[in-house]
């Protein structure tokens, strides 16, 4: 189980950048603390994404639904049931999982097209619902709450939690890609009926898969429920669900660490260039256009293929 | 009888592709199926791999009614297809293509938190690739080996699910005489040493003649001929649907 870990290159690497974060946060200016916190809950999010993206081959065009789901769930549990945090957090994924069994169960039907358009309209089900459920959800204003314990109250210490969380999860799905599982995952990304002729029932695989990587779209809402103190039908845009696709193909969806990367550059574009124009998303859509006509499979499959002839496959387990 | 199929009827629409087969296959035997273009033998065997539904009849494995089972349900039974354009992992290693083989095999598909090495060992892969005389490429991408070597990690990948029936569609297609030759080699001492029955569809007579212990003939979607292959060569009707009057 540890093996995926400890394979001395990730290790390292693993290493050296939980340290250099948790030598910055705190030493950075209030404002980059804080749009580090919420680079971390993207980058978990976008990672989350990739787990049926790079891996499985599927197409999740409403990966928002599960972002959001997280932080309702979380949220409503403490604001509208009065839970304490921590079984608020627990319920909250617990809750997401089960919805998530639902939908996976009603979007993987037939092949991976549709799969992807039932749940971009499940995303779009979920954004008119908390919308227009104003008693439940508080409509498009969302609830302001105070969702984060005492403890937590500063953004030092919220980022600390957040990059400990962050880093647990990230073990976690690491952990999971090096498995079986994930080598099963990877022979559906290539052939899902060579696959299916293997003794593989491959809609229950999906149907796995596809609740794995939204119990991690989960737990990435509900820290960024945490991170604004409350919860807004925003969390669900469809914008949310193509930032993520972004930060998946800018950064690579054949390594773990691409959709992180993914998630870096494109909150750094995104937060420099509202600083000059409000049309940042207009600009981002321009940058997606030249990214994937110029480096399809992301920033780093272009560097390593230069450096080495070895497959992304095999790149993507070291 | 290991494998028998009972008024097997597949139609297309107001096209019969399959006409009433029955077909017999005892343990062990090599059998081929042969027949003009259109006969009817991919669609018959992908109506035994559960590729198509039939539209009527039975198909019997060992026994048992696998009519209705889907693929991936057949294929732990034993049943195993190679198809006639080569279905690999393309971007994963030759062994990687046989370690999910193996991987399924052994039961593991939903381990989450076990390394590979821990439950599908290095030596059970590398035996299957010794086996087909791939074990040397094991860190080549499928992608880029030859055309007659993705053939080879075909029956490999195949062979590491431990079938009991190998149906090969095609196995030759696309591949020169001695490398179709080489393969069919590969295969009958496959076939000898893991005690496999094996259905092949083939177009070349020479290898047909050569590896098969008996061979039926298909013609229309019918089954129009059955025998051992000195029989077949003989058989007048089936000189006249290759050769015409």
């Amino acid at each position: 189980m540890w093996k995926a870990l400890v394979k001395k290159r990730f290790f390292i690497f693993a290493l050296i950048a939980v340290v250099v974060l948790s030598i910055v946060g705190p030493i950075l200016p209030r404002y980059y603390t804080q749009l580090l916190t919420l680079t971390l809950i993207t980058a978990l999010f976008a990672t989350s994404l990739n787990i049926e993206i790079g891996y499985a081959g599927m197409m999740p065009l409403g990966q928002a639904t599960f972002y959001g789901l997280g932080a309702y769930s979380f949220g409503l549990l403490v604001i509208k049931a009065h839970l304490p945090i921590f079984p608020a957090v627990i319920c909250g994924l617990l809750i997401s999982m089960i919805i998530s069994v639902i939908i996976g169960y009603l979007c993987i039907r037939r092949n991976l097209f549709i799969f992807g358009l039932l749940h971009l309209a499940f995303n779009i089900v979920f954004i008119t619902l908390v919308s227009k459920w104003v008693n439940l959800t508080g409509g498009s204003s969302g609830f302001t709450a105070t969702l984060r314990p005492a403890f937590l109250s500063s953004y030092v210490s919220f980022y600390f939690f957040v990059l400990v969380m962050v880093v647990v999860a990230y073990a976690i799905i690491k952990i999971l890609v090096e498995s079986p599982f994930g080598k099963i995952a990877q022979g559906m990304r290539e052939n899902e009926e060579r696959l299916n002729f293997l003794g593989v029932n491959t809609k229950r695989f999906q149907l796995v898969l596809f609740v794995a990587s939204g119990f991690f779209a989960a737990l990435a809402g509900v820290l960024l429920a945490m991170n604004n103190n409350g919860i807004y039908p925003a969390y669900f845009a469809l914008t949310v669900s193509v930032q993520g696709l972004m930060m998946v193909i800018i950064g690579g969806m054949y390594f773990f660490i691409g959709p992180t990367l993914g998630a870096l550059l494109v909150t750094i574009f995104s937060t420099e260039v509202s600083n000059f124009t409000s049309y940042w998303q207009g600009w981002l859509g321009v940058v997606m256009v030249i990214w994937v006509t110029r480096f399809k499979e992301g920033i780093l499959f272009r560097r390593q293929s230069k450096a080495s002839k070895k497959i992304p496959a095999i790149e993507m387990n070291k | 009888m290991i494998f028998k199929t009972v008024d097997l009827v597949k139609d297309f629409g107001c096209l019969r592709a399959v006409d009433k087969v029955n077909l017999e296959i005892a343990e062990g035997e090599i059998r081929a199926i042969i027949g003009p273009n259109g006969a009817g033998k991919t669609t018959f065997i992908d109506l035994i791999a559960k590729r198509l539904r039939p539209t009527s009849g039975r198909i019997y494995f060992k026994d048992k009614d696998i009519t209705n089972l889907p693929p991936y349900r057949i294929s732990s039974l034993g049943i195993g297809k190679c198809f006639q354009i080569s279905k690999l992992f393309l971007e994963l290693s030759v062994f990687e293509n046989v370690q999910v083989a193996c991987i399924s095999k052994r039961g593991k598909v939903y381990k989450m938190f076990s390394s590979n090495s821990d439950v599908c060992l290095a030596s059970d892969t590398m035996k299957v690739l010794e086996s087909i005389g791939l074990s040397k490429m094991a860190e080549e991408r499928a992608a880029s080996l030859s055309y007659g070597d993705q053939r080879r990690l075909e029956i490999g990948i195949t062979l590491a699910m431990q079938p009991t029936l190998l149906m090969l569609d095609e196995p030759t297609a696309g591949v020169s005489r001695s490398e179709g030759n080489d393969l069919m080699k590969l295969v009958k001492n496959l076939a000898k040493d893991l005690s496999l029955t094996i259905i092949f569809i083939e177009h070349d007579m020479d290898i047909v003649f050569n590896y098969a212990d008996n061979i039926s003939v298909m013609h229309q979607g019918q089954l129009v001929a059955t025998g051992k292959p000195e029989e077949i060569k003989i058989n007048k009707f089936v000189h006249k649907i290759y050769l015409g009057d």
